[in-house]
């Protein structure tokens, strides 16, 4: 798994690092440079106008007439210093006081740069130029103390420094700024894919998502609406195809109860059996193909609403027998699978514990981790080696009341389909079965993110 | 006990309305849900047996239609659309009970004999009164004597209909609406010979007759 995010925000910083940082050693050797550059200009100067004061037609022991010398070089140790050499002498400032400072001749016309340890250890810059004068080769080295420049260069750095410094972090931040506002529309993409898995949204808007991922989201929405549109068609044709069974079948029924045939009663047995057959594999079988599973994200059902309605529905059909129907749904309890799956399933469950009880029948429902319901009634309740056989397809524990024995078989169904669980007890409150059916959460590919994680 | 049976399905429908009539009741047969609504607000049928595909307008749309109107016969859906969505809705629109198809005929009967009695307020279970009881599924009635008679087909339909509207001033004319079908001879005077009979059988005082008017069975009749 990769982070577009920490991608984007790592590539960004080292090159944004990199930059800055190339930026600022080029500013600082290119100030070194520039400055040494201006030094060594004048020292030349200084070299030039030193040059013309000195005369050796004069004949005095100094070849340099000390009145035309620029007072920084009478001061002692001032920084500024100056040596002048011919084959014969040498001749030093007074500023060197009586250290000396070794330089080489300097054929005329040529102009050597050097770095030299000065009389207190501080760092000069020499440049020594070589003339002809009068027929002599001289050599006129002037120098220059560099702390005073170094340390100028050196606060220059600094400053420099830390203004790049800190306008590296205004662009860290900005570009975290544009980083997150860039992939905003994917976090509301997750988001929204989020609430269409629990049903929230049917489809996911397109509108205000970059151009980049509107092509995939337009196809995401293409597929969903397909997917649902051909489970629909599906659902409907199988519907059709079970209405049309189911009338031809009840005709059969008719058939076989036909006055004429009452002198056949083995064929009018064989008849009836026939067409009950037939009844019970359409009916299990055309409804387990129409159950959909946790396949599709479904629309979010609104549990409380749909369990009023079928318990309105169940007193309804058993208005007879003034049953005492108490359900409890619990406010946490979520069930985000296909809306038509859970009725059926409860449906059934209610409807079985409706024909077998007394007159009290309690339906729960748990939410939390998986989603918990369970079904109790009062009546006979069932002998604990037949509790497995409940499930079977078209098994009748008791042949006296109405029902096809399929309702538990396709909760059986419904329940495998989602990867549930169902189990058949004896109710401790009502002394009659409980059913207890166990349904995951949809598997979610997208949990929510850790919070730090989410801009 | 005068019955609406819609069903759009050519073999079915006519095979159920013989199965009913032959079970006592009187049948209108209807194929299309435009005309069943209108002949249930018309004629005053004592339960209608709605299938739900029906052409013309769904069987839905017609219940609803009825209940809207303030058309409270009582109404059985019987269809093959048998998932509980389809049974909610059915209720919700206001249906009294619902079968699936494929279905066997003594179920049905079982079912529109409860939600008459429901519809009337009579408790579920053998229709009695005074010790007079009605075997729905022989069409006898034994007396408080006793004495066991078997009815026909009319005397059974009238005994019926006396029988879940105790104590009520019943016309000649909503007897005879309610006893036949819309294919029948109607002559009231018929239901004069009738009353007769039964009160052969189950003795002069339990009918008595509000001249003009017309008659009162059981209480309320003195």
């Amino acid at each position: 798994m990769i982070s577009l995010r920490a991608k984007l925000s790592f590539w960004l910083a080292s090159s944004l690092i990199v930059l800055l940082v190339l930026q600022w050693s080029i500013a600082s050797v290119v100030i070194q440079q520039l400055v040494e550059a201006q030094l060594v200009d004048r020292l030349s100067q200084d070299a030039e106008s030193l040059l013309s004061g000195i005369d050796f037609t004069a004949q005095q022991p100094d070849m340099l007439d000390t009145a035309r010398v620029s007072g920084v070089y009478q001061r002692p140790f001032s920084g500024h210093y100056y040596v002048i050499r011919t084959t014969m002498q040498a001749e030093y400032s007074r500023s060197l006081w009586d250290s000396r400072l070794h330089v080489p001749e300097v054929e005329p016309g040529d102009q050597t740069l050097l770095r030299v340890r000065g009389p207190e250890k501080q760092p000069l810059l020499v440049a020594a130029h070589g003339y002809r004068k009068q027929g002599q080769s001289v050599t006129v080295a002037v120098a220059e103390d560099l702390t005073a420049i170094n340390a100028g260069v050196r606060q220059f750095r600094l400053i420099h420094g830390v203004i790049s410094f800190v306008i590296l972090l205004a662009l860290l931040g900005l570009q975290y700024y544009i980083v997150t506002h860039a992939l905003r529309p994917l976090h509301k993409i997750r988001t929204d894919m989020r609430r269409l898995e629990s049903g929230e949204i049917e489809r996911i808007d397109a509108q205000r998502a970059p151009l980049e991922i509107t092509p995939l989201i337009a196809e995401l929405n293409r597929l969903l609406s397909t997917m649902s549109r051909k489970t629909r068609r599906s659902r409907e044709a199988l519907g059709n195809l079970a209405h049309a069974l189911k009338t031809q079948l009840a005709l059969l029924g008719q058939v076989a109860a036909h006055p004429q045939l009452n002198a056949s009663p083995d064929l009018q047995t064989a008849l009836r059996d026939t067409g009950e057959n037939m009844r019970r594999i359409v009916e299990r079988e055309l409804k387990r193909a129409r159950l959909l599973g946790a396949a599709l994200p479904g629309k979010r059902v609104d549990l409380q609403h749909e369990i009023a309605a079928l318990v309105k529905t169940l007193q309804m059909m058993y208005a007879d027998k003034q049953i005492v129907m108490d359900w409890q749904v619990a406010d946490d309890a979520c069930y985000d699978g296909d809306q038509e799956d859970m009725l059926e399933l409860l449906g059934n469950l209610l409807d079985n514990a409706c024909k077998w009880c007394r007159q009290e029948m309690r339906l729960t429902v748990e939410g939390g981790e998986d989603l918990r319901l369970m079904v109790e009634d009062d009546g006979p309740g069932c002998e604990p080696d037949e509790l497995g056989e409940l499930t079977r397809r078209g098994f009748r524990l008791d042949e006296s009341k109405p029902g096809s024995g399929l309702g538990l078989a396709i909760v059986k169904d419904i329940v495998d389909s989602y990867g549930g669980t169902i189990a058949f007890l004896s109710s401790p409150d009502l002394h009659g079965l409980r059913v207890e059916v166990q349904l995951p959460h949809a598997p979610r590919t997208s949990r929510p993110m850790n919070k730090k994680m989410a801009p | 006990m005068r019955l609406l049976l819609v069903e759009d399905d050519p073999a079915l429908g006519p095979g159920i309305q013989t199965a009913l009539q032959q079970a006592g009741y009187a049948v209108d047969l209807s194929v299309d849900g435009i005309d069943a609504e209108a002949q249930g607000d018309i004629e005053p049928y004592d339960l209608a047996i709605l299938d739900l595909g029906l052409p013309g307008r769904p069987g839905l749309s017609v219940l609803s239609n009825w209940r809207s109107r303030g058309n409270r016969l009582p109404v059985v859906i019987l269809t093959a659309r048998g998932s509980w969505q389809e049974k909610i809705e059915g209720f919700q629109a206001g249906a009294d009970d619902y079968v699936g198809k494929p279905f066997q005929m003594e179920e049905l009967l079982a079912r529109i004999g409860a939600v008459l009695k429901r519809s009337q307020g009579i408790n579920p279970g053998p229709l009695a009164y005074a010790g007079i009881a009605l075997d729905e599924a022989t069409q006898a009635v034994t007396t408080a004597s006793g004495a066991q008679w078997q009815l026909t087909g009319t005397e059974y339909r009238l005994l019926r209909y006396f029988m879940l509207h105790p104590g009520r001033l019943l016309s000649k004319t909503e007897l005879t609406e309610h006893v036949y079908d819309n294919d029948s001879d109607k002559d009231s005077n018929v239901i004069e010979v009738y009353v007769n009979r039964l009160r052969n059988k189950l003795g002069g005082d339990l009918i008595t007759t509000r001249r003009g008017q017309g008659y009162v069975f059981g209480a309320g009749a003195a």
